[in-house]
């Protein structure tokens, strides 16, 4: 804290909000994003499924992307680096996120899973993630087992955490290092 | 004002004393003895004279372990190291230098493999710290030391806030000094969507001694 610091309002809460998305006792679903094929197969998805769902989100990608008139405009939400022009016979002219991934949904039940390609993720500049289908989330790329998560309930297009980096604190270094040795 | 909003939220100092007994507030005088006999030893000054604590930062690292931090009136800050409530550590800190990432994405590298950050030495001001946490190789990056701090200020003044810090803590041995080290604090400090800094910090140990608390 640097005491010449304008103080912040800070909003409640650290974490994204999850809901479990639970069709019945038997079946839960939940989503992991993936950067890459690879990341996706390594988590234990087949190739196939990891391709398609791949190939989709970017042939859907442009469709189903937020469009902002200026390129300012995606910036601001995106990050420099992170837009670029298209067109639509529709709007004309438009900047929109570059492609930062892919969701992949999981449905669990009768003792298998069951995996279905969930459309394509934007990275925002805020940290956090934006799926057409599931709206804003945090987090940051997962993969394993462990990564799979129940489906964001967070629509809202003003989300993006109360931080800079909404990363999950697992991939840094434990409090219990600072409560130990100060140093000397 | 965002207390009534929010629910207000009652820090920790307030149910339970500071250590110490520092309060929020009060005033502090450090010893300068030490620097003074040792001018070129050190490569920060301690503030001088009557400090009054004009916020303060309260960490729960979990475990029953709690970090104090005094913030003086002359950019540096006294951290008291608490557990189970007694006090294990005291370090005067002095705010050397602050870096403004231009954008979200340039903050988010420090806390990220490969950052300053967390490398297993650090030059700054030109000198070699050696880093104190993580148990990387020699060599290898460690990642940050993530926790929240809740700051609250005395009644009527600015409003309290929370952040989250992303730090690193490095030291070394002062030559002129055998067994006195000085520590440089490096935080990556996050108080929301746009607002962030990373905040250099040199220090060294405090006892209760060198501290005249009023």
């Amino acid at each position: 804290m640097k005491r010449s610091t304008t103080a912040t309002l800070v909003l409640m809460g650290l974490t994204p909000l999850f809901l479990t998305a639970c069709d019945d006792d038997s079946k839960q679903v939940s989503q992991q994003n993936f950067a890459s094929v690879d990341a996706c197969t390594q988590a234990g998805v087949p190739q196939a499924t990891c391709q398609k769902a791949y190939d989709d989100a970017q042939a859907n990608a442009e469709k189903s992307e937020p469009h902002f008139k200026t390129y300012q405009d995606c910036v601001a939400q995106y990050g420099a680096d992170m837009c670029r022009q298209g067109t639509s016979a529709t709007e004309g002219s438009f900047w929109g996120p570059l492609m930062t991934g892919f969701l992949i949904s999981r449905m669990l039940g009768g003792g298998s899973a069951m995996y279905y390609p969930a459309g394509p993720i934007f990275r925002q500049s805020s940290g956090s993630y934006y799926s057409p289908t599931g709206g804003v989330f945090g987090g940051s790329y997962s993969s394993g087992s462990s990564g799979w998560r129940t489906a964001s309930a967070s629509g809202d297009g003003s989300a993006g955490g109360s931080r800079a980096i909404t990363a999950s604190r697992g991939g840094f270094g434990s409090a219990s290092a600072a409560a130990g040795s100060w140093g000397g | 004002m965002f207390g009534s909003l929010f629910g207000a939220k009652s820090p920790e100092s307030a149910a339970h004393p500071l250590p110490l007994g520092f309060r929020l507030g009060g005033a502090v005088a450090i010893d300068d003895v030490l620097f003074k006999a040792h001018p070129d030893a050190f490569g920060f000054e301690p503030p001088g004279g009557n400090q009054l604590i004009e916020a303060l930062g309260t960490v729960d690292l979990g475990g029953g372990t709690h970090l104090y931090r005094m913030y003086l009136t002359d950019d540096a800050w006294i951290q008291v190291k608490t557990t189970s409530g007694a006090v294990d550590d005291i370090k005067l800190f002095v705010f050397s230098d602050t870096v403004n990432p231009p954008n979200a994405s340039a903050f988010r590298q420090w806390a990220e493999q490969g950052s300053e950050l967390g490398q297993s030495q650090v030059e700054f001001n030109g000198h070699t710290y050696d880093r104190v946490w993580g148990d990387a190789p020699q060599g290898a990056w460690a990642p940050p030391v993530v926790y929240d701090e809740a700051v609250t200020h005395p009644k009527g003044g600015e409003a309290d806030f929370e952040l989250t810090h992303y730090s690193m803590l490095y030291q070394r041995e002062l030559a002129e000094l055998p067994g006195r080290f000085e520590y440089l604090f490096i935080t990556a400090e996050d108080y929301g969507p746009d607002h962030f800094d990373v905040v250099y910090s040199l220090g060294t140990d405090m006892t209760i001694a060198d501290l005249s608390i009023t």
